[in-house]
């Protein structure tokens, strides 16, 4: 095939990604349906297939074992620990900051940052030789295509001077470049390069897939036919039937498929809910089968083709089509292998540069002049900057890696070695999450002896062939024959000892206070996750204006504005502009740093404008009961809301019946005061008269004196009977209960009022019921009641003919008392007004002589009282009667 | 030269019997009426030189009463004292936007509001 | 279903998954020989779609 084909098609795919990952940043749609999308979620977990599956899995294959199965069979296995593991873990991260592996293992160990050198710097060890099997695959893939069937070397430079894997990597730094530091520049995630990697994830299936079905139905007739093929002894579990390494071949790639810094890059840290998590158990499983559904029969007819040959295993998936001549097929092949490495190359590239830049080049130059000077008022820009020399680095060392060591090797054996160096971590991060007594000095000793291990039993035999390897039989020849034994022991031996040193050293020694802090947090995330960003483990001094310039200096100035406005608002934090910072607020700036620039370089600027105090553990205590009361606090206050919503109702009902009756008090005072104006008048009058005139008739004088002598009474009259309402109304009187005869009271009343009645002429007649009980009431008031009444009774009758009417009668347990009259009656609709005070009719005071409009209400406040009630009727002599009755009983009372 | 007349109208008889001899001595010719068709009556029959009237009265109220007076051509030139319970600055200003010429508090001074009589009759 | 039990569930499942994928019970489908396609393939296809469906009913059940 030409070369230059080939790099068209390339550059063309690459161009493709650019474009995808370019659409999907640009559009707010997309961004949140790439971000928000489970099967996105699903497919971006699919990063964990590279190069070493869609070559290697076949090239493995082709010795009649199913080992490569385990490489899969682990992340099946754990799938339903996605639910346990990462759903913790993403809430950790979420809640403090956290956006790499060093990061989480340091923030949960004592934010210690020789912590997050270190795990930076072995991990860094552990997946650059990995990305350089990446440049491998695709080197070896464009190999195979350009140099087939030609005898000569190959020639793997474009116009003899370019090198191709240069050129590929050169281009992934570029895509690399370009959208992996989204994130730093606005808010949003790195959606355009997830939405690339799922993409690239289909399209690896998907060939794969076509290539199965060209395989089996195309070049073979069925997939049977090739199953005929496989040797009389079937498949192999492995080559030497081992159990024990199949065992832990599952359980390593299950670590690695949940540890590998790429893995937990598009698992953890691109994650927008954790629904996404749930849906991704099953579908990851099913993306699986179908990538190995078709390697066996490949890898078999691989063999049936090239057997003997001496061609690289590894390349079947090529040779096949190139063999039969279809050339397009080995191109789509290309892509599809293309496509596998570059996505992991892209994710792990983008994971190991964004901790590398994070722990280690951002916190070492952070605090230099000489860069503070260079990005004067474009601080924000130092993370990018960093970020692009590290994606640089990265690359740049994965390409010399490749040119001087990988190239000897098989694609499989060297992602194993990763995956061991990986797996380092597992215990650190597992017991961080599960185990509070789990401290940073345990996690140190354990990663650095299991590093130890892997180092010297694996990487420097692979590397150097033998070494100290050789004294336990691990010399080169025997590690390529038999690397699946070895990877087992070396995985079992440096994770023993990893996990002993982790746990060892935790038992022994103790935890700092933040320590135990941090532990506490990470163990019961899902009790703080609510409060745990406004619980602080800082306890110093900080201003506003220094904390606000240095996130202005990260975020821009009014991104930095906005993020302290909403976490003030959201937590009801006072901001004072000058003064000292809450402490909350300190934590969660460090906390948004930290996401940009790794939490160490956060601890770093925090440091740098907060002066720290030393934090005891009392505090440590307060503050964790403090966040469990806060989430109590929170359900109470829901509830508590909701009362208080009711409580604000009834107070505004009640709030509007005061109104009211403070309009009728005021009403009140005016009528009263009005009241009193009228016999002030004639009072004053009459006595200027008196005073001014000394030749007034006698006759006059008299007719005067006792005009103002009557109007005086009605004056006192009414004073008293205001007073005497007001104090019933505010309980300042209390009825003063005896047993009394009903019907002697009547007579009573009758007899002061005879007087009156003989003047106006009034017929009076009196029908008592003798079998009447005696009963409980306060006789004064019931008098006054009475006597009320029958004045009332005298004034409305007859002027003429007067007749008034007394009955007393038994109703059940009720006294009955009526007064009759036949006057004029009271007007219809107006039976119930005219017991209210100062009853006026159609809007205008009843006139005078009536008396003050009070006495009414007073009666029926008595009788009130008395749990009586009084009412008005037509009386049978046409004119009004009124009804009262009392109970035989009274209960609010005690009787005296 | 005859004796002017005037006109007082209240319900409260302790009133009209100071009013009625304020007025008697000082030499005017008193007519009462209790309330405002009353008023209305004996204004058009005698042609008073003034009314005293009171505002808060059954039925008809005073204002409603000046108003008539003052809008009939017979009796508009009649003078109007009003004098009233009512002190309020709003009661006050309806009094004087319904055509009354003066508008007195009760309780009133007996020597002020002759004075005023005599001021409006000048 | 409460989270816990929710919990519980996906770890049984993991760990039953991992019994099955391992020694006895593949020595066992290994030795088996049924037609043309190795028996063992079809096994682990199964045991990987059971996987599947569990996580696939646990998320319906939990809606």
């Amino acid at each position: 095939m030409v070369g230059g084909f080939i790099i068209v098609s390339l550059i063309l795919y690459l161009a493709l990604l650019f474009w995808i990952a370019y659409k999907i940043d640009l559009s707010k749609k997309w961004r949140k349906r790439v971000s928000g999308s489970p099967v996105i979620y699903a497919l971006t977990l699919a990063v964990y297939c590279s190069a070493w599956t869609f070559f290697g899995s076949v090239g493995a294959a082709s010795t009649y074992s199913i080992e490569f199965l385990t490489i899969y069979l682990g992340p099946v296995v754990a799938m339903p620990l996605l639910w346990i593991v990462y759903r913790k873990i993403i809430r950790i991260s979420k809640a403090q900051g956290i956006s790499s592996i060093p990061d989480f293992i340091s923030t949960r160990y004592n934010k210690n940052s020789t912590l997050n050198k270190l795990v930076t710097i072995l991990l860094a060890i552990g997946i650059i030789p990995y990305i350089a099997l990446q440049i491998t695959g695709i080197e070896r893939g464009l190999e195979t295509c350009i140099s087939w069937g030609d005898k000569s070397p190959s020639d793997l430079t474009l116009f003899g001077f370019f090198d191709m894997a240069l050129l590929v990597t050169v281009g992934l730094g570029l895509f690399l470049i370009a959208f992996s530091t989204r994130q730093l520049q606005d808010n949003s995630r790195n959606t355009g390069l997830i939405g690339a990697i799922a993409f690239e994830s289909v399209v690896k299936l998907v060939v794969f897939i076509v290539f199965g079905i060209y395989v089996c139905y195309y070049i073979f007739s069925s997939q049977s036919e090739i199953y005929q093929l496989i040797p009389e002894e079937g498949l192999k579990l492995n080559t030497t039937n081992n159990y024990s390494q199949w065992f832990g071949m599952i359980v390593l790639s299950g670590l690695a498929f949940l540890f590998l810094p790429r893995q937990f890059e598009v698992g953890v840290f691109s994650v927008s809910n954790e629904n996404q998590l749930k849906k991704a158990a099953w579908m990851f499983p099913l993306y699986l089968v179908l990538i190995n559904l078709f390697v066996i029969p490949i890898a078999v007819a691989g063999n049936h083709f090239f057997s003997g040959s001496g061609m690289d295993e590894d390349t079947y998936m090529l040779a096949l089509p190139l063999h039969h001549e279809h050339t397009w097929m080995a191109l789509l092949v290309l892509l599809g292998g293309f496509s596998a490495a570059s996505g992991m190359i892209i994710v792990a590239t983008h994971a190991i540069s964004k901790m590398f830049a994070n722990s280690i080049l951002i916190p070492s130059f952070i605090d230099r002049p000489f860069i503070l000077r260079r990005f004067r008022g474009r601080h924000h820009k130092i993370p990018v900057f960093f970020r692009r020399i590290s994606i640089f680095i990265v690359l740049l060392m994965a390409y010399f890696y490749y040119k001087l060591v990988a190239i000897e090797y098989s694609l499989i054996s060297i992602g194993l070695v990763s995956f061991i160096a990986v797996s380092q971590f597992a215990p650190a991060i597992l017991g961080g999450i599960f185990w509070k007594h789990g401290n940073g000095k345990g996690a140190f000793a354990g990663i650095i002896g299991g590093y130890i291990i892997w180092f010297l039993f694996l990487v420097i035999p692979t590397l150097f062939g033998g070494g100290i390897g050789e004294h336990i039989g691990f010399d080169a020849a025997t590690i390529e024959n038999n690397h699946g034994a070895i990877i087992t022991t070396v995985f079992f031996w440096s994770m023993f000892v990893n996990v002993t040193l982790y746990i060892f050293i935790s038992l022994v020694t103790k935890q700092s206070v933040l320590e135990r802090n941090q532990a506490e947090i990470f163990v019961e995330i899902y009790r703080y996750s609510e409060s745990v960003e406004s619980s602080v483990v800082w306890k110093g001094k900080a201003f506003f204006p220094d904390v606000q310039s240095l996130l202005a200096r990260f975020l821009g100035q009014q991104r930095a504005n906005y993020e302290l406005l909403a976490f003030t608002e959201k937590n009801n934090i006072k901001l004072d502009e000058d003064g000292e910072l809450d402490l909350r607020v300190v934590s969660h700036v460090e906390k948004l740093l930290s996401n940009m620039i790794g939490s160490s370089s956060a601890r770093i600027l925090v440091s740098s404008v907060a002066k720290e105090d030393k934090i005891s553990m009392e505090d440590v205590v307060d503050i964790l009961e403090e966040s469990q009361k806060l989430m109590e606090l929170n359900k109470e206050l829901n509830q508590t809301s909701r009362e208080l919503k009711r409580l604000s109702e009834a107070l505004k009902s009640t709030n509007q019946k005061l109104k009211k009756n403070d309009l009728l008090k005021d009403e009140f005072l005016y009528t009263v005061t009005h009241e009193l104006r009228t016999p002030l008048t004639s009072i004053k009058a009459l006595s200027e008269l008196l005073a001014d005139d000394d030749g007034m008739p006698d006759e006059t004088r008299k007719e005067f004196l006792e005009t103002i002598l009557k109007e005086t009474n009605r004056m006192t009259r009414l004073i008293s009977q205001v007073l005497d309402l007001e104090n019933f109304e505010s309980g300042k009187h209390q009825l003063r209960i005896s047993h009394s005869d009903i019907n002697e009271l009547i007579v009573y009343c009758t007899n002061t009022m005879d007087e009156i009645f003989k003047k106006k002429n009034i017929n009076l007649s009196i029908s008592l019921d003798d079998t009447l009980p005696v009963i409980e009431l306060d006789y004064d008031r019931i008098t006054q009641v009475v006597i009320n009444l029958l004045t009332n009774a005298s004034v409305h009758s007859d002027s003429l003919k007067g007749k008034i009417l007394v009955e007393t009668r038994r109703h059940n347990n009720l006294v009955v008392v009526e007064i009759s009259d036949n006057g004029q009656g009271v007007a219809e609709g107006m039976e119930q007004a005219i017991f209210e005070k100062f009853f006026q009719a159609d809007g205008r005071r009843l006139k005078k002589s009536k008396g003050s409009g009070l006495g009414l209400a007073i009666s029926k406040k008595i009788i009130q009282l008395h749990e009586g009630k009084i009412w008005v009727e037509k009386s049978e002599l046409n004119g009004a009667k009124f009804i009262f009755t009392l109970p035989f009983q009274q209960n609010n009372f005690i009787v005296a | 030269m005859s004796e002017k007349k005037i006109l007082i109208v209240d319900d409260e008889p302790s009133i009209v019997l100071s009013l009625d001899y304020l007025m008697r001595k000082n030499g005017f010719r008193p007519f009462i009426a209790r309330d405002g068709e009353e008023a209305l009556a004996i204004a058009g029959k005698e042609l008073p030189a003034l009314v005293i009237l009171d505002v808060m009265m059954p039925g008809m109220d005073g204002y409603e009463v000046c108003e008539k007076l003052k809008s009939d051509p017979l009796t508009s030139s009649i003078k109007i004292i009003f004098l009233s319970a009512k002190s309020g600055k709003e009661a006050i200003e309806k009094g004087m936007s319904v055509g009354a010429d003066k508008y007195l508090t009760k309780p009133f001074n007996t020597r002020q509001i002759m004075q005023e009589v005599v001021n409006l009759l000048q | 279903m409460n989270k816990k039990k929710q919990q519980s569930f996906y770890v049984f499942i993991g760990f039953l998954a991992l019994i099955l994928v391992n020694y006895p019970v593949v020595y066992h489908m290994q030795q088996v020989r049924t037609g043309k396609i190795p028996f063992i393939l079809g096994y682990l296809l199964v045991i990987a779609l059971l996987v599947s469906l569990a996580g696939f009913i646990l998320e319906k059940r939990n809606k």
